[in-house]
C-alpha cells in the first residue's frame, strides 16, 4: 500500500461528515416506482453492500446517489451538496470531484488505450498534465497493470479491465466509490481478486458503495450490507466487528 | 414468412429511426429535383421552345404588311402559294408608346427588356378576334381576351412595367391619348407582338399619319432552316407588291436566341446536378450502412425468428427504400412545380416537363438509391445470427492511434483532441462526412466563381462597344428587337443629324447605313445586308472570328442560325442538309446579288448576333455595293468616345434634334443588345447553390448523427466519469472539424476546377471574341487568398453548425439509457 497515495482524502472537512445521506428518496419511471421511500446515511470509510434481487433498484439507487439521475421525490445528499438539485453540468463537475463509478462491464473507451482511459476524468477536469499523469502512473502500478498503459482494452481480460476501470474511477481522488456489480462479469477467482482490491481501497479509508448479487462477497469485503426489494430497503445491518473496522481518513 | 412481416419490420426501423427517414425523404427530394432540371436543361435545351412552338401552333413565319400597298385579294393570294401549308390573318397592328414607358417620343424608349433585345421604339400591338389560333395560339396565363374595346392584353414578356389586372394604361402615341383596361397577360410562341386588343380597337391606337399595317402568319411545307426560310419568305415578296412586305420574324430567329440562352446556362446546371446526385448517394449508402451497423443486434434478432438472409435484406431494402419512393415523387413534382418556372423566366411560357423526364429523374434517383443501400442490405441479409449479436456489442476498436497521440501532444482542451481524433476510428463515416463538405463547399465555389466571372464578365462588357443609332421615328409598328428605323432619311435630315453628331461631345464616329437584301449563292436568296458608309470599326461590332473590314471589297457574316435544328408541322428534326453561313469560311469569297447586279467580296470577320434576320447577315462597306440600285440611308450608327455616358449622350442628342428623330442606344457584349443573348441565370445559380447546400447540410448531420447514435453508450460514460453537457457539445462539434479542414483543402480546388470546365463549356466559338476573352481572364484568378480563407472558415462554420443538432442531441440523451444501450 502506498502511503502517498491519497486515496479518499478528498477533503479534510468530509471526515466529519456524513458522506451520503438519502431523505425519503422516490424514483418513478412508469408503473411501480424503481426507488421506494429510501432513506440510507452512509459515513466517511464505510464500505456498503448493497444486495437485492434483480430490478429491484439497485443500479437506480447508485444513480441518482452519482447523480445520473434525478429522484421523483426526496433530497439526495453527497459530500454536503444537493445533488437532486443540481443541473446537468453542475452534476458532471460534481461527479469528477466527489464520484468514481466501476461498472459490471467496464464501460471502457475502447479506442482509447488504457492510459489515456485513466487520464480522461483528470483530463475533463482541468488537472494539470503532468501531475494527472504522475497520478495515472502511480495508480496502474498499484493496480499491477502499468504494463498495459499503451495497450487497447480490447486485449486485456476481465479482471484486467475491471482494473483499468477501477484507477480511472480513483484518478480524481474521489471521497466515494461506486460499484455497480463489479465482479458481475469476471469469474469467480478473479471476483475474488477485484474483492480483495476493494477492501484494501477500503482499509486505505476510501468509502464504498458496492451493488452485488454474491452473499459472500458481501458479508466478506462490507462491513454493512443493505438489502433492496421492489425499490424498498428492507433489511441494514452491520456485520459485528468483520471485517474491522477501517482506520480513520488522514488528515 | 410473408411480405407483411417483412413490412412491418421495416415499417417499425422506420418509425424508430424517424430523423434518419426524414433525411432520406429530403436527400431524395432535393437530388430529384436537382437530376429533373439538369436533365431537362440538358437533354434538348431547345425541347421547351419546341414544345411551346408545337402546343401553340407556332408559326413558321410572321410578316408585316403595308395595307395600304396590299389588297385583301392579293393577301388571300398568298395562303394559296406553293409551300404555304397554313396561313391565318390578316390581324390588325400597330405601334403604340404606353405612358410609363420611360419615353417620350423623340428619345430612345427604356423599356425593361430580356436579355439581348433592343428597346423596341413602341410597343406592337396585334388586333385578334380569339387566342385561339388556328396558328400562333395566345396562351391567357392570366386574366381573359380582349374582347370589348377599350381592353388591352399584355405579353408576359411585355416590355412595359408590370401592371396588375384591372388596371390602366394610357397609349400617349394615340390621338386623345386613350386609355385601355388591363384585362389579361398572354404569351405568344413565335409572333412577337407585346400587347392584343379587340381588332376594331387598332385604328384608334394608331399615331396620327402613321400607315396601316397587318400582321399574317404562315407554316410552310419546308422551313426548317434559314436558307428555306429565307426562300419562303422570297415567295411571299413576290406574290405582293413591292415593298409590302415591311417586317418579318421566322420561328428560328427565335430558337436562335433560345439556344443561345441554353448554351450559357446548361454547362453549371449539368455541373450541380452532378454533384446534387454524387451527394445523394453518398449519404443513402452513408445512412443504410449505419443503419445495418446500429441494428446488428436487431438483424439477430430478426434472424433468430427466423427471417432468411433475403427478408433480411429487403427489411433494410425497403427501409430506404420507402421514404426513398416518397423523396423522389416530392422531389420530382417539385421539381416541375417550382423549380423550373423559376427556369422559364425566359421567353415562353413553361413547358410541362417531357413524360421520360419526368420518369427517369425519380426512377434513376431511386435506382441509385437502391444500388447504394444494396451492399449494406446483403451484408445484413448474410449476418449469421451470433455473429450479429456478438457484433453489436463489441465495438472495433484500435484505429486511429496516431491520431489520438497526436491531438493528445497538441494539449488541446480533451473534449477537443477527442472529438478531432474520433474520425480516424470510423474512417468510413468519416469519408462520407468529408464528402458531403467537400461537394458543398465545392458547389458554394463553384456558384462563387461564376458570381464572380459573371461580375467580371459584366465590368469588361461594358467597357465594350456602346453605340447609338439615329433615324427617323418610325411610324409603323416594328419587329422586337429591330432597330426599327423603316424611312430612308432624306439628304436634309442626314444633313441635320450628321451636323448634331458633330457637335456633341462624345461622338467617337459615325456612319450612315443603309439596308438591302442580297441573295447570295449557298447561303439565301434574300439575305440581311447592312452597307456602312465609310469604316465603323469603333462601334464596337464583336466579332467571334477575324477582323471587320477594312475597306471595300470585304465583308463580315452574322453566323447566328448555325445551329440547324428545324421543324415540320410541329416536330422537333434536324436538318443538316442546307447551306447556311456557318460554312462560310473566312477568306472566302462570295458573291452578293443586290437588283440583279452582282458584287464580290471577301469574308475576313464573322460576328454572331441572333437572330441574324434582326442584325443583319452580312456587313460591309457601302463601296463594296457601290451603285447597287435602291441603297438609300436608312439611319446612322454611332460610336462613342471611351468614358463617355451612353444614357447621357441618348439622351442630349435626341434633345438636340428633336422629337421627329428617334435615338436608340444599343451595346455589344454579354448585356447588350448584340452579340450575346443571354447572361448567366444568376437565381439559377442561386437556387442550385441552396439544393446542392442543403444536401451538404443533410450529409453533414445524417453523419454526425449517426456517429453519435453509434456511439451513444460512449457518451454515456463520458458523462459518468464527469464530462459535462458543454464538454459534449464541443467534442461532437469537434468531430466534423478534421473532414472540415480536410474538405476544405479538397474542395477548393475542385471547385474552381469545375468552375473551369464550366466555363469552359459556356466559351464555345459562337460567343463573341469579348465574351470569351473576358469569360478566359476569369480562369486566371477568380479568388483572392482573402476569399478562399474566408471560404473555408464558412465551411468549418456550416459544417459545425450542421453538426450542432446531433452535438446537443448528444449532451441531452440521458446517461442511464446510454449506459443501459449494452
Ligand atoms: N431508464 C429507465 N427507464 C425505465 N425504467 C427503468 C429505467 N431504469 C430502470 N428502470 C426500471 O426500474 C427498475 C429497477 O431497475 P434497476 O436497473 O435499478 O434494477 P437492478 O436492481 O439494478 O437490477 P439488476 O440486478 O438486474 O441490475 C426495473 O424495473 C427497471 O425496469
Ligand atoms: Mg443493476
Amino acid at each position: 500500500m502506498t502511503a502517498d497515495l491519497n486515496v479518499g482524502a478528498g477533503r479534510e472537512s468530509a471526515a466529519a461528515r456524513t458522506l451520503i445521506q438519502l431523505t425519503a428518496v422516490t424514483k418513478r419511471y412508469q408503473g411501480a416506482p424503481a426507488v421506494n421511500d429510501v432513506n440510507l446515511t452512509v459515513e466517511p470509510g464505510d464500505a456498503v453492500a448493497v444486495m437485492g434481487p434483480s430490478g429491484s433498484g439497485k443500479s437506480t439507487l447508485l444513480n441518482l446517489i452519482a447523480g445520473l439521475d434525478r429522484p421523483t421525490s426526496g433530497s439526495v445528499l453527497v459530500a454536503g451538496e444537493r445533488v437532486d438539485e443540481m443541473g446537468e453540468t453542475g452534476a458532471a463537475r460534481f461527479r469528477r470531484r466527489e464520484i468514481g463509478m466501476i461498472f459490471q462491464f467496464f464501460n471502457l473507451l475502447e479506442d482509447l488505450t488504457v492510459q489515456d482511459n485513466v487520464l480522461l476524468p483528470a483530463q475533463l477536469a482541468g488537472v494539470r498534465h503532468r501531475r494527472a499523469r504522475a497520478q495515472a502512473g502511480e495508480l496502474l502500478a498499484r493496480l499491477g497493470i502499468d504494463r498495459y498503459a499503451n495497450t487497447y482494452p480490447g486485449r486485456l481480460s476481465g479482471g484486467e479491465r475491471q482494473r483499468v476501470a477501477i484507477a480511472r474511477a480513483l484518478v480524481n481522488s474521489p471521497p466515494l466509490l461506486l460499484a455497480d456489480e463489479p465482479t458481475g462479469a469476471v469469474d469467480t477467482a478473479t471476483g475474488e481478486e477485484i474483492g480483495r482490491l476493494l477492501l484494501d481501497l477500503n482499509h486505505e479509508g476510501q468509502t464504498l458503495l458496492l451493488v452485488t448479487h454474491s452473499p459472500d462477497l458481501a458479508a466478506r469485503y462490507a462491513k454493512r450490507t443493505v438489502q433492496l426489494v421492489d425499490g424498498e430497503v428492507i433489511s441494514d445491518t452491520v456485520a459485528a466487528g468483520r471485517p474491522e473496522r477501517a482506520q480513520e481518513p488522514r488528515p | 414468412m410473408s411480405g407483411a412481416a417483412v413490412l412491418k419490420a421495416a415499417v417499425g426501423g422506420m418509425t424508430r429511426r424517424s430523423v434518419q427517414t426524414g433525411v432520406i425523404v429530403l436527400v431524395l427530394a432535393a437530388a430529384s429535383a436537382a437530376a429533373l432540371l439538369g436533365l431537362t436543361l440538358g437533354a434538348d435545351a431547345n425541347a421547351q421552345f419546341l414544345g411551346a412552338f408545337a402546343s401553340q401552333h407556332g408559326a413558321d413565319l410572321a410578316v408585316t404588311v403595308d395595307s395600304a400597298k396590299v389588297t385583301t385579294a392579293e393577301l388571300n393570294r398568298t395562303r394559296r402559294l406553293p409551300g404555304v401549308t397554313a396561313a391565318v390573318g390578316p390581324y390588325p397592328e400597330t405601334a403604340v408608346y404606353l405612358a410609363g414607358m420611360k419615353h417620350t417620343p423623340g428619345s430612345t424608349p427604356r423599356l425593361p427588356t430580356h436579355p439581348g433585345m433592343t428597346p423596341p421604339p413602341g410597343l406592337a400591338v396585334v388586333g385578334r378576334r380569339s387566342a385561339g389560333g388556328p396558328l400562333d395560339d395566345i396562351t391567357i396565363s392570366q386574366g381573359h381576351w380582349a374582347t370589348r374595346p377599350g381592353q388591352i392584353v399584355l405579353s408576359v414578356k411585355a416590355q412595359y412595367p408590370s401592371q396588375r389586372i384591372g388596371g390602366k394604361v394610357t397609349v400617349t402615341s394615340a390621338p386623345g391619348r386613350p386609355q385601355l383596361t388591363v384585362v389579361g397577360y398572354g404569351s405568344t410562341v413565335v409572333g412577337d407582338e407585346q400587347a392584343w386588343v379587340a381588332p376594331d380597337e387598332i385604328a384608334a391606337l394608331r399615331a396620327k399619319g402613321a400607315p396601316a399595317h397587318v400582321e399574317m402568319l404562315y407554316t410552310f411545307s419546308s422551313a426548317s432552316t434559314s436558307a428555306q426560310i429565307t426562300a419562303d419568305l422570297a415567295g411571299l415578296r413576290a406574290a405582293l407588291p413591292a415593298g409590302a412586305i415591311t417586317d418579318s420574324i421566322s420561328w428560328l430567329d427565335l430558337d436562335s436566341m433560345v439556344a443561345a440562352t441554353s448554351a450559357i446556362n446548361t454547362p453549371y446546371v449539368v455541373a450541380f446536378a452532378i454533384i446534387a446526385l454524387v451527394l445523394a448517394v453518398l449519404i443513402v449508402a452513408n445512412l443504410a450502412s449505419a443503419m445495418v451497423a446500429a441494428g446488428y443486434r436487431r438483424i439477430g434478432v430478426l434472424k433468430s425468428l427466423g427471417f432468411t438472409p433475403v427478408q433480411v435484406a429487403c427489411v433494410y431494402l425497403a427501409q430506404i427504400g420507402l421514404p426513398a419512393l416518397l423523396g423522389a415523387i416530392a422531389g420530382t413534382v417539385l421539381g416541375d412545380r417550382w423549380v423550373l418556372p423559376v427556369l422559364n423566366g425566359g421567353p415562353f411560357k413553361a413547358q410541362p416537363v417531357p413524360l421520360w423526364i419526368g420518369l427517369t429523374a425519380p426512377v434513376g434517383m431511386l435506382a441509385l438509391a437502391a444500388s447504394a443501400t444494396l451492399v449494406p442490405a446483403l451484408r445484413a441479409g448474410r449476418l449469421s445470427a451470433v455473429q450479429a449479436i456478438a457484433a453489436g456489442q463489441a465495438p472495433r476498436a484500435g484505429h486511429g492511434y496516431l491520431a489520438h497521440r497526436l491531438a493528445v501532444t497538441l494539449r488541446l482542451p480533451r473534449p477537443v483532441s477527442i472529438g478531432l481524433a474520433a474520425p480516424f476510428s470510423r474512417p468510413a463515416r468519416s469519408v462520407v462526412t468529408l464528402a458531403a463538405i467537400t461537394s458543398g463547399l465545392a458547389a458554394v465555389v463553384l456558384a462563387a466563381g461564376l458570381n464572380t466571372s459573371l461580375a467580371n464578365v459584366r465590368k469588361d462588357s461594358d467597357l465594350l462597344g456602346q453605340a447609338v443609332q439615329v433615324g427617323d421615328l418610325p411610324v409603323g409598328p416594328s419587329r422586337v428587337g429591330a432597330p426599327g428605323f423603316t424611312r430612308p432619311l432624306t439628304q436634309s435630315r442626314q444633313r441635320r443629324i450628321r451636323a448634331a453628331l458633330r457637335s456633341q461631345p462624345g461622338t467617337l464616329q459615325y456612319a450612315a447605313a443603309a439596308w438591302t437584301d442580297a441573295s447570295v449563292p449557298r447561303v439565301g436568296s434574300s439575305v440581311p445586308l447592312t452597307a456602312y458608309n465609310g469604316n465603323v470599326s469603333g462601334l464596337g461590332w464583336d466579332l467571334t472570328a477575324g477582323h471587320w473590314y477594312t475597306g471595300p471589297g470585304q465583308v463580315v457574316v452574322n453566323t447566328a442560325h448555325a445551329k440547324t435544328a428545324g421543324h415540320t408541322a410541329g416536330h422537333a428534326v434536324v436538318n443538316t442538309a442546307q447551306a447556311d453561313t456557318a460554312r462560310l469560311r473566312i477568306g472566302q469569297t462570295i458573291d452578293m446579288t443586290i437588283g440583279g447586279k452582282t458584287f464580290s467580296a471577301r469574308i475576313v470577320g464573322k460576328v454572331y448576333a441572333p437572330p441574324a434576320s434582326l442584325w443583319g447577315t452580312l456587313f460591309t462597306s457601302r463601296q463594296t455595293v457601290s451603285g447597287a440600285r435602291g441603297l438609300s440611308v436608312d439611319f446612322y450608327e454611332v460610336g462613342l468616345a471611351p468614358g463617355t455616358s451612353q444614357q447621357r449622350y441618348e439622351a442630349a442628342l435626341s434633345r438636340t434634334l428633336g422629337p421627329s428623330f428617334l435615338v436608340t442606344a444599343f451595346s455589344f457584349g454579354v448585356n447588350g443588345e448584340i452579340g450575346t443573348y443571354a447572361a448567366l441565370d444568376t437565381s439559377l445559380i442561386r437556387l442550385l447553390t441552396i439544393l446542392v447546400a442543403v444536401l451538404a447540410g443533410l450529409g453533414v448531420l445524417s453523419c454526425v448523427l449517426m456517429l453519435a447514435r453509434e456511439r451513444v453508450h460512449d457518451l454515456g460514460i463520458f458523462k459518468a466519469i464527469g464530462m459535462t453537457p458543454p464538454q459534449t457539445i464541443t467534442m461532437v462539434t469537434c468531430w466534423v472539424i478534421t473532414p472540415g479542414i480536410a474538405a476544405a483543402i479538397i474542395a477548393l480546388p475542385a471547385g474552381i476546377a469545375v468552375h473551369n470546365i464550366v466555363i469552359h463549356a459556356i466559351n464555345n466559338d459562337q460567343q463573341p471574341a469579348s465574351l470569351r476573352a473576358a469569360l478566359l481572364s476569369t480562369l486566371e484568378h477568380v479568388f483572392t487568398p482573402g476569399e478562399l480563407t474566408l471560404l473555408t472558415l464558412a465551411a468549418l462554420a456550416a459544417a459545425a453548425i450542421g453538426a450542432l443538432g446531433p452535438a446537443i442531441w448528444a449532451a441531452a440523451s440521458k446517461t442511464t439509457t446510454a449506459l443501459r444501450a449494452e
